[in-house]
């Protein structure tokens, strides 16, 4: 997404420099080269479905047979070839007028086809046109984000649910007026042919989450540093994949993330008339969660802890990703992109001006954070604790504007009813067996669900949680809009109706929903995840 | 050139955090009574701060929210902000939290270990511990002690660090208390063991490491205080016991004791010291019947 040529030849003869660089400092170029040999030798071993598995093998097999021979002096240049080789494959691409074509004509084309399973809809709102539009809905601090583009280069942060993440954050990013923004794709998404070509077209660069060569991360990092550096605005998944339990990300991945505040201090070091990076959360809100049910499989599962990427999920198939859509848009299901206030790199809040202020709202002058000697330098142990304090700002605002809808309110008081009725079972025990008691008259249900809404709404006065709009009705509304929703997608839904009894007909969803409430400390039910949201507390297990 | 640093406060702590900094030009504030001859009194907070790599905010934890938020409008995001402030506000907010609340710095160090004001005022030998997440800290604050008089040790603990110091009062009353009930060292030894395990629960809980409290942060700050060191909260010990008056002034350890109780009650966690105590300080006990009790209690390592 490096649109002007001079800026693309620019990133990548600098991207080739500093890299040798830094890992030349580091090591001799032969254990830099040995080392990458040795990972991507092992990955392509493994990797068999890679479609650039050929090129690769007879890459390294080319350079390691060039090392050999090559005598040191001309080692560098070896590491320079294998910089470059990443640096291609990383490296987006953007077609103006697939842009055009996605953003001005999708949404409605997309909106009548998908309407076509919902005639009554159509008719209803006849003579316009249901679109995307209807869809999504945009809230939050989006004036602040547009007004920051003029002052600085943004980096957008937002939590991760589905892969459905991207496109909706491209198109609410069009939405605000908003040029497109960079960001990293996983490679397994470009195997996906639909998806894939709208991902090459529309300038993702290429993040392959299977190579562990620690060369290959440094020119990720550097190349996404570099766009930063020249102006381009980055939108990066901090949590680093999809949160396999539902909830709110209470973890984040630093490296990214630290992107911004190398590319803070370079822009310090050059004089940059504009130095300024401004570090947006948002939340992406679901009622319904397209690959939930794999999502949830995979974290509860064994196997789960080591798959770090799922390339079989029902994103990977164009029609179930079809069916869930045009459900959402049938029953006027919500996904709201919520933005969060903007942060400096420092984890500092910023005015509207781009102006970082201290905790009692005075204009700070963040520059003196990064001096070293009374200069603006980069200092790796120093520099980790600041981005280590941006990340629990992030994930403070990710509580903040985590938009609570029905069926997470649903499920969080049909689970904590089960958990009452079944104390001698554990989470992992409860929704493998389903307990004794597995099912909850729907008036201890309305009960448990009036007693949850008042502590959320109190939350919310504290400005701590949002409630999304299926949430302002009673405690009937929100059973009957949850139910309604969960059965319409899902191959068996998370809570169901059983006369005037309601259980659940896949437990394991049921936790995913409830889970987007978990780091709350709501009712009186102990947590069910871990700290860091990635597994179930040792006591559920 | 010596170092310039910028010493915010007064009374004990200041008193002595002057005499260990060594080498380095001390200025203070305008509004501050310079403590000890070695300390200039700046004409503008800009003269005080601006060349200051190191500002040392001397006060206890009650004192030390209002010592911040005089620095805070002054504060640079280069400052590296050093405090000795044992205890906690509410909500269990730690020394370097006060200092976050109230101000921009993000290099903060706090002190912990056996450091006692009197004693180093005299000049006596010291250990102690520099909490801070930032090396450069670290780094500062080696250069600006004496090594033959001060050996710092280091953590990145701030957590641990803090509760551990606050737990260093509430050992104080206890030792206090268990001396005006004329009762052996092994027992005034078992009561300080009481809080040291409880210390530990809490900080572990709050994101304190456990491995902390076995250095000089947790035993080594803690054994000595079964020496019954004569200390305001010694004080207070002893005049919770005999029924005389208190020592005057705020004293910390009462704000530890319920927020301590709070912290306990919301993460699960027994706090048989901070509740004997408290009962005993708001008259709903005798004093040695409270203790008695919680001498029979269970030691309860829970992490």
């Amino acid at each position: 997404m490096v649109t002007r040529r001079e800026d693309l030849e620019g990133i990548r003869e600098e991207l080739v420099f500093r890299v040798s660089e830094q890992v030349l400092a580091r090591g001799s170029a032969s254990e830099v080269l040995e080392e990458s040999v040795y990972y991507e030798r092992k990955r392509i071993a493994e990797d068999r479905g890679s479609p650039a598995r050929e090129r690769d093998r007879s890459f390294w097999a080319e350079l390691a047979r060039r090392l050999r021979r090559a005598p040191e002096h001309e080692q560098p240049a070896l590491v320079r070839e294998a910089v470059e080789h990443y640096g291609q494959e990383i490296e987006g691409h953007f077609d103006p007028r697939i842009y055009t074509l996605v953003t001005k004509a999708l949404p409605s084309t997309m909106g009548v086809v998908l309407n076509a399973v919902s005639p009554s809809k159509f008719v209803q709102r006849f003579p316009k046109v249901p679109s995307l539009d209807d869809c999504v809905t945009l809230e939050g601090e989006t004036e602040q984000l547009q007004g920051l583009r003029d002052k600085g280069t943004v980096i957008l942060v937002p939590t991760h649910s589905s892969n459905l993440d991207s496109i909706v954050m491209g198109y609410g990013l069009y939405r605000l007026g908003l040029p497109p923004f960079i960001y990293g794709a996983g490679l397994n998404l470009f195997h996906n042919r639909l998806i894939g070509f709208f991902m090459h077209n529309l300038g993702a660069y290429t993040v392959d989450r299977k190579k562990q060569d620690p060369l290959y991360k440094e020119v990720l990092k550097t190349y996404a540093t570099l766009t930063l550096e020249f102006g381009y605005d980055n939108l990066f998944f901090p949590g680093g994949t999809r949160a396999r339990s539902g909830a709110v990300e209470s973890k984040l991945k630093l490296g990214l993330l630290g992107t911004g505040l190398s590319a803070y201090v370079n822009n310090l070091k050059r004089k940059s008339d504009q130095p300024n990076i401004y570090v947006v959360p948002a939340t992406l809100n679901y009622q319904l969660v397209l690959e939930a049910e794999t999502l949830i499989d995979d974290f509860l599962s064994a196997v789960g802890k080591s798959r770090y990427i799922i390339e079989d999920d029902e994103f990977s198939q164009p029609r179930t990703v079809f069916g869930f859509l045009s459900k959402l848009i049938s029953l006027d299901a919500k996904i709201t992109l919520r933005v969060g206030k903007a942060l400096d790199p420092f984890g500092n809040p910023v005015d509207d001006e781009g102006r970082s202020l201290d905790p009692a709202g005075r204009f700070i002058d963040i520059e003196r954070y990064t001096w070293v000697d009374g200069r603006p330098a980069e200092d790796p142990s120093r520099d980790k604790e600041y981005i280590s304090e941006c990340a629990e700002r992030i994930c403070e605002a990710f509580f903040r504007d985590n938009v609570i809808e029905n069926t997470h309110v649903l499920a969080r008081a049909l689970f904590d009813t089960l958990r009452d009725r079944n104390p001698q079972l554990g989470v992992f025990k409860l929704i493998r067996t389903r307990g004794m008691q597995d099912q909850v008259p729907a008036v201890d249900l309305h009960e448990r669900i009036d007693s949850l809404l008042s502590e959320l709404r109190e939350l919310e006065r504290a400005g701590r949680i949002r409630l999304g709009s299926s949430c302002r009705g009673s405690a009937a509304d929100v059973v009957a809009g949850g139910l309604a929703v969960f059965e319409t997608y899902h191959s068996r839904p998370a809570a169901e109706r059983h006369g005037d009894r309601v259980g659940s007909g896949d437990p394991t969803l049921l936790l995913f929903y409830q889970n987007r409430l978990e780091g709350y400390a709501l009712g009186r039910h102990r947590p069910v995840l871990t700290s860091d949201h990635r597994s179930l507390r040792p006591e559920e297990q | 050139m010596k170092a310039r640093v910028c010493l915010l406060g007064q009374g004990d702590i200041a008193h002595a955090m002057a005499r260990m900094l060594v080498n380095v030009e001390l200025v203070c504030s305008p509004e501050d009574e310079p403590q000890g001859p070695t300390v200039r009194r700046s004409s503008t907070w800009e003269e005080a701060l601006d060349g200051s790599r190191v500002v040392v905010l001397a006060a206890n934890a009650d004192r030390l929210a209002e010592l911040a938020e005089r620095y805070g409008p002054h504060a640079l995001g280069d400052h590296v902000v050093v405090t000795a402030a044992r205890g906690m506000r509410a909500g269990f907010e730690l020394p370097h939290e006060t200092i976050r609340r109230y101000t921009c710095a993000r290099k903060i160090g706090v002190f912990g270990g056996p450091l006692h004001a009197q004693e180093v005022a005299a000049e006596h030998h010291a250990t102690v511990v520099l909490a801070s997440r930032f090396r450069e800290a670290a780094r500062v604050v080696d250069t600006l002690v004496p090594e033959e008089r001060v050996t710092v040790e280091h953590t990145t603990d701030l957590v641990g660090v803090g509760v551990a110091g606050a737990y260093g009062h509430v050992t104080s009353v206890l030792t206090g208390m268990g001396q005006a009930l004329s009762w052996t060292p092994t027992a005034v030894g078992l009561l300080v063991a009481h809080g040291m395990v409880e210390a530990r629960n809490l900080g572990v809980a709050a994101g304190g490491e456990p491995a902390t409290y076995q250095g000089i942060v947790g035993w080594g700050e803690l054994i000595p205080r079964t020496q019954g060191r004569s200390n305001r909260h010694g004080e207070l010990g002893a005049a919770l016991v005999q029924g005389g008056e208190r020592p005057a002034g705020q004293l910390e350890v009462l704000t530890t004791l319920r927020e301590s109780m709070r912290f306990g009650q919301t993460h699960d966690i027994a706090t048989p010291v901070a509740d004997a105590l408290h009962r005993v300080v708001d008259s709903q006990e005798e004093a040695a019947s409270a203790l008695g009790a919680l001498l029979r209690s269970p030691l309860d390592p829970r992490h």
